[in-house]
């Protein structure tokens, strides 16, 4: 795939490229050059907007701004002060990064960032953008500023040629830094965070560190080809770049083409602009924007995922409709070359839609009875208690008035099964958040093998030797069982190749009893396969302490004792587990020490025979329990 | 030269009405709400089809600034945005209210995140 690829992309430019350079051999006509130039920004522009919004879920308002800056960039420096062109698309990549890294610096430090809120962020952006440049008689002041056309080498023909050259050339280093993107770790780290941000920081993935590699690739490629986009317009206003149908047209495009795919934008750049472009010749007058936008309210409808993902997984069909009504169209006297590329298009859509609507969907994999452990497990695990991993001392955590916790304290000892139990609102999944550094406690301290980790980002928390489970199992449902656990490996404490992880990740699955399921998406697992899946993923990050938040909620009594037998199969690997749990039988039974918080303070600490008979204990909570 | 004056700033009174039921009526889903700040839109206003395009941020930002589910905060958002919006038109430039309006809303988003009037953080 990569070696098609390796081969496939040049060939495309190449091949694009001849359109110019043999324009007059070919016959090729100027006006379809000026189309294709158009078509070539929007991919530019959808494909910097994917690589960071279609790939990792935050949708960004805010590609204007990089436009804008682009084409400022230009203006002010080329056309107003005959800076050297090229000089100046540099200028523009590096003042779009600047205001990447500050927006992102900024967005994605703010721990309860929601898409929503970046959303606006970015919506803000070029509105003070705008202003400035109108405000400001240094950069516009109002007037709007006239580009002219930069010398170019001999040999190219046309200004035109050339800018249809230097715009193709833009567009593919633009798909090329997306197809990148896509095929390496910051691919699978922004997949993970497109599905489940906080599971993936826990997994020991640097969040922060791959969105803001993504805004800062988004934003260079934006800016280089804002600044194409001013030679391109040759007057440069703040209405014509600073415009909302700019982000508008990209998230369309984008979401219209197929956002988890590379080529998704480009696909949706052809045939939106085209059929923009048709719509506009056919003298519809003002009706075109609302047939436009009808066309494209029906197609992302039938298909949400993009027609990218439709022509794709059928090929040959998709094909042979283009060639055939291409050509059909193109036999009609009145239709001209664009009609019938444009018909084509529309036709390898919607036969490949079709045929994927009416072709029956793989068989979805059977959920097979979860493997038993027929092996009689010991009643007591026979793992010798050693020396403490994990102290936390006097740990508070307050939300406004409310006391959550206030001043816990815990230590968990090598080979030890810690039963984390209380009553609702106890506190006891806030310590698992905090022990698991999901949320940074009002005071106390938290150390891990004599480090303090108090404060510290999850991916070092987990680095550092601590993976939890999440009561409701939160799977990464683009990604297959196998790449689930996989994504733990890859990004462990020593960083592992893809290929490598995949390997590394059939043990955990071997452990929970998953490994049939490899290849399964979890969309097809049960309640307590995603359990499993939840621990399995959990393992592969090569924990010393594994946080289980109550890991058997939900489960009828032989899915329970399979997941004991499971439990303690990962103990004897040798990693110490605190377990929450509500069901004191299974609490009983697994654990070694038993710890009890009531109302947000530890109420006991000790050995399980011992807790249980304190009087304190129950009436704070087997009391409560009985008569309720 | 003189300032640009944009559609949005030459009634100021009307825009802090219509931020601020515009802003109500996507918190309620009412679309009859939005219709009636249209409506009084289009009495002070110059109407184009592109007047859309300059409310969106607007009314994103209140019902964000005021808190999502928040019926008084929205009000008082509304208003708020108005408010800041007229008093910059009118002591600096109206070219300047944009910048000092979205300069603002930004600093209001990273610094309170939950909404301006939420008490307390939530989980």
């Amino acid at each position: 795939m990569t070696r098609r690829a390796l081969i496939g992309f040049p060939l495309a430019i190449a091949l694009l490229a001849m359109l110019s350079l043999y324009r007059v051999t070919l016959g090729f006509p100027v006006a379809y050059l000026v189309l294709l130039t158009g078509i070539l920004f929007w991919i530019t522009q959808s494909t910097s907007w994917n690589i960071l919004s279609g790939y990792s879920g935050y949708f960004s308002f805010g590609q204007a701004a990089y436009v804008g800056i682009g084409a400022y960039s230009t203006a002010v420096l080329f056309g107003r002060h005959g800076v050297n062109f090229y000089v100046t698309m540099l200028v523009a990549a590096g003042l779009s990064a600047l205001l990447a890294l500050a927006i992102g610096g900024l967005a994605f430090r703010l721990r309860s960032l929601r898409g929503e809120i970046f959303a606006l962020l970015t919506l803000a952006v070029p509105f003070i953008l705008a202003a400035l440049a109108r405000i400001n008689t240094g950069i516009d002041g109002g007037q709007g500023i006239i580009v002219s056309v930069p010398d170019f080498p001999e040999g190219i023909g046309l200004f035109q040629d050339f800018l249809y050259l230097i715009s193709l050339l833009v567009a593919g280093a633009a798909v090329a830094v997306a197809f990148v993107m896509r095929r390496t770790r910051i691919g699978w780290a922004l997949a993970a965070v497109h599905d489940a941000e906080d599971v993936a920081e826990g997994l020991g993935v640097a969040t922060f560190r791959y969105k803001l590699q993504a805004l800062v690739a988004s934003a260079v490629v934006g800016g280089v080809g804002g600044a194409v986009f001013a030679l391109q317009i040759g007057f440069v206003a703040v209405d014509s770049v600073f415009h909302l149908t700019v982000p508008l047209f990209v998230i369309v495009i984008s979401v219209l083409g197929g956002r988890t795919h590379w080529m998704g934008p480009v696909a949706g750049a052809v045939l939106v602009v085209l059929l923009q472009d048709r719509l506009t010749a056919s003298g519809l007058g003002e009706w075109q924007l609302i047939v436009l936008g009808a066309i494209l309210v029906a197609l992302v409808i039938v298909a949400p995922d993009g027609i990218w993902a439709e022509l794709r997984s059928h090929p040959l069909v998709a094909t042979a409709a283009a060639v055939v009504v291409t050509a059909a169209v193109w036999l009609i006297p009145s239709a001209e070359l664009l009609d019938a590329v444009l018909a084509g298009l529309l036709a390898a859509t919607v036969v490949a839609m079709v045929r994927g609507r009416l072709t029956t969907p793989p068989p979805r994999v059977q959920p097979a009875e979860t493997e038993h452990a027929d092996v009689a497990v010991p009643p007591v695990a026979a793992v010798p208690i050693g020396a403490p991993i994990v102290a936390c001392t006097d740990i508070a955590k307050h939300f406004g008035g409310v006391k959550a916790l206030d001043g816990v304290s815990l230590t968990i000892h090598e080979g030890e099964i810690v039963g984390l139990v209380g009553p609702n609102g106890s506190g006891k999944s806030t310590l698992v958040s905090i022990l698991a550094g999901s949320q940074r406690p009002t005071r106390g301290r938290v150390m891990i093998e004599g480090r303090d980790v108090t404060g510290q980002a999850p991916h070092r928390i987990a680095h550092a030797g601590i993976a939890r489970t999440y009561q409701i199992p939160k799977p990464f449902l683009s990604m297959t069982v196998r790449d689930n656990v996989a994504m733990a490996v890859m990004f462990g404490r020593t960083p592992k190749r893809l290929d490598a992880a995949r390997a590394d990740a059939l043990g955990p699955l071997e452990t929970v009893g998953l490994a049939h399921l490899a290849d399964a998406y979890p969309a097809a697992l049960n309640l307590h396969q995603r359990q499993l899946l939840e621990i399995a993923r959990a393992l592969a990050a090569d924990p010393k302490v594994l946080l289980l938040d109550e890991a058997l909620a939900g489960l009828n009594p032989v899915e329970i004792d399979n997941a004991v037998a499971v439990i303690r199969r990962v103990h004897e690997s040798g990693v110490a587990i605190v377990i929450v749990e509500h069901l004191l039988r299974v609490v009983n039974q697994l654990a070694t020490r038993l710890v009890v918080l009531d109302r947000g303070t530890r109420l006991a600490d000790g050995d399980p025979k011992t807790v249980l008979a304190d009087p304190a204990v129950v009436r704070a909570y087997l009391g409560k329990r009985a008569h309720a | 030269m003189p300032p640009r004056i944009t559609t949005a700033n030459t009634v100021p009174n009307h825009s802090n009405a219509v931020a601020g039921v515009s802003a109500l009526a996507r918190e309620n889903s009412i679309p009859a709400t939005a219709a009636v700040a249209g409506m009084l839109f289009a009495l002070a206003n110059a109407l184009t089809p592109a007047s859309a395009f300059e409310w969106f941020g607007t009314v994103f930002a209140v019902v964000i600034l005021g808190g999502i589910g928040h019926l008084v905060g929205t009000l008082a958002a509304g208003v708020l945005v108005g408010a800041l919006s007229s008093v910059v038109s009118v002591v600096l430039s109206p070219a300047a209210a944009p910048f000092v309006l979205f300069s603002a809303i930004v600093l209001a988003l990273l610094l309170r995140p939950q909404g301006l009037f939420t008490v307390g953080q939530t989980r």
